[in-house]
C-alpha cells in the first residue's frame, strides 16, 4: 500500500465522509475513463462510475487492507462494467467471455480529428474482455501486473500474458486496416 | 513482424471527451445517494498468523532473556554484598574471638566437606 492510500484510509477511519469526498476527488476521473474504455457509451459510462462509489461506500467495512486500495476500487468498478454490458446485452458477459459485444460507432462524439485514437479504440474492443481489461490498466493506468491480477482475480502470469497476446493483436490490427 | 505502428503516435489520447462539469454532478449524485446511510470504517490489516508468531516467539524471548540478565544481575550483587558483610563482621571481632572461630570451625566436618 502506498503513503498515499494509507493516508487516505486514516481520513477515512477518522472523518468517514470527508475521507469519501477525498476519495471520490482521487478516483472518479481514472474510474469514469476505465469504465468508458470498456462500456464506450458515456451515458453508460456516468450510470456505472456512479454506482461504482455507491457500492465502495456500502462496502468501506469490508477492505481488509490485504492488497492495494487502488485495486480493490478498480475491481468493484470493472465488475460494474461488466454488469452494465450483460444488462445492455441481456447476457452474461465476464472476463471469461470471448467478446464484449461492444463496437465504437462514429457519431457526434467522435473528435473527428483524432482518427488514429478512434482506430486505437476500435482495435481494442476487438480484444476478449480479459485481454481489454489487462491492456487498458496497464498502458492507460499504469498499473503492476499484480495489481491487475488482483482486479481480474487472477494471476500475474496469466494477465502478463493477456497484455502482451493484446499488444500484438492491436499492433496488426493498426497495420493492416484502415 | 510489421512493426509500423508505434503506440507512441497515440499515446493515452482518447478520441471522444467527457461533458463539462461531469465529475462535479457525479460527486454530486453520489453524495445525494449516500447522505442517509452509515459507511463501515475499513477494517484494519489482519496480519498473517505465521507473522503474529514470529513476532510472539521473539516476544517471548526477548522477555525470557530480560529476565535472565536481571536475575543474574541479582545474584551477583547479593552475592557480592553478603561477603563482605561477613569479612566486616569478622574483621570487628577481638583476635581472640577470631582465633576461637578458626579452632572450632577448621575441623567441622559439615563445612570441610
Amino acid at each position: 500500500m502506498t503513503t498515499t492510500e494509507q493516508s487516505l484510509i486514516n481520513t477515512l477511519r477518522i472523518c468517514p465522509e470527508a475521507g469519501f469526498r477525498m476519495l471520490m476527488d482521487q478516483y472518479q476521473e481514472p474510474i469514469y475513463w476505465h469504465i468508458r474504455r470498456l462500456v464506450v457509451s458515456h451515458d453508460d459510462a456516468q450510470d456505472a462510475t456512479q454506482e461504482t462509489f455507491v457500492r465502495i461506500f456500502r462496502s468501506m467495512g469490508t477492505y481488509q487492507g490485504n492488497g492495494s486500495f487502488r485495486s480493490w476500487i478498480y475491481r468493484i468498478a470493472t465488475n460494474e462494467a461488466l454488469r452494465c454490458l450483460s444488462k445492455r446485452q441481456e447476457e452474461t458477459v465476464s472476463l471469461e467471455s470471448e467478446t464484449t459485444g461492444v463496437t465504437l460507432i462514429a457519431d457526434n462524439s467522435l473528435e473527428e480529428a483524432d482518427k488514429l485514437a478512434a482506430k486505437l479504440q476500435r482495435a481494442i474492443l476487438t480484444l476478449s474482455p480479459k485481454q481489454q481489461l489487462a491492456f487498458n490498466l496497464r498502458y492507460y493506468d499504469e498499473l503492476c501486473f499484480s495489481e491487475i491480477a488482483r482486479v481480474a482475480d487472477s494471476t500475474p502470469t496469466s494477465i502478463r500474458q493477456s497484455y502482451h497476446v493484446a499488444k500484438e493483436k492491436i499492433i496488426k490490427y493498426m497495420n493492416q486496416n484502415d | 513482424m510489421n512493426q509500423g505502428f508505434n503506440f507512441k503516435q497515440v499515446g493515452k489520447r482518447m478520441p471522444y471527451s467527457a461533458p463539462d462539469g461531469l465529475f462535479r454532478e457525479m460527486k454530486m449524485n453520489v453524495m445525494n445517494m449516500v447522505k442517509d446511510e452509515h459507511m463501515d470504517l475499513p477494517q484494519k490489516p489482519i496480519r498473517k498468523k505465521a507473522t503474529r508468531l514470529w513476532i510472539t516467539a521473539v516476544a517471548v524471548a526477548a522477555s525470557v532473556a530480560a529476565l535472565w540478565i536481571v536475575n543474574l544481575n541479582l545474584s551477583t550483587t547479593q552475592s557480592t554484598n553478603g561477603i563482605e558483610a561477613v569479612d566486616q563482621a569478622f574483621a570487628n571481632l577481638s583476635q581472640g574471638d577470631q582465633d576461637y572461630l578458626l579452632d572450632v570451625y577448621q575441623a567441622d566436618v559439615f563445612i570441610n566437606n
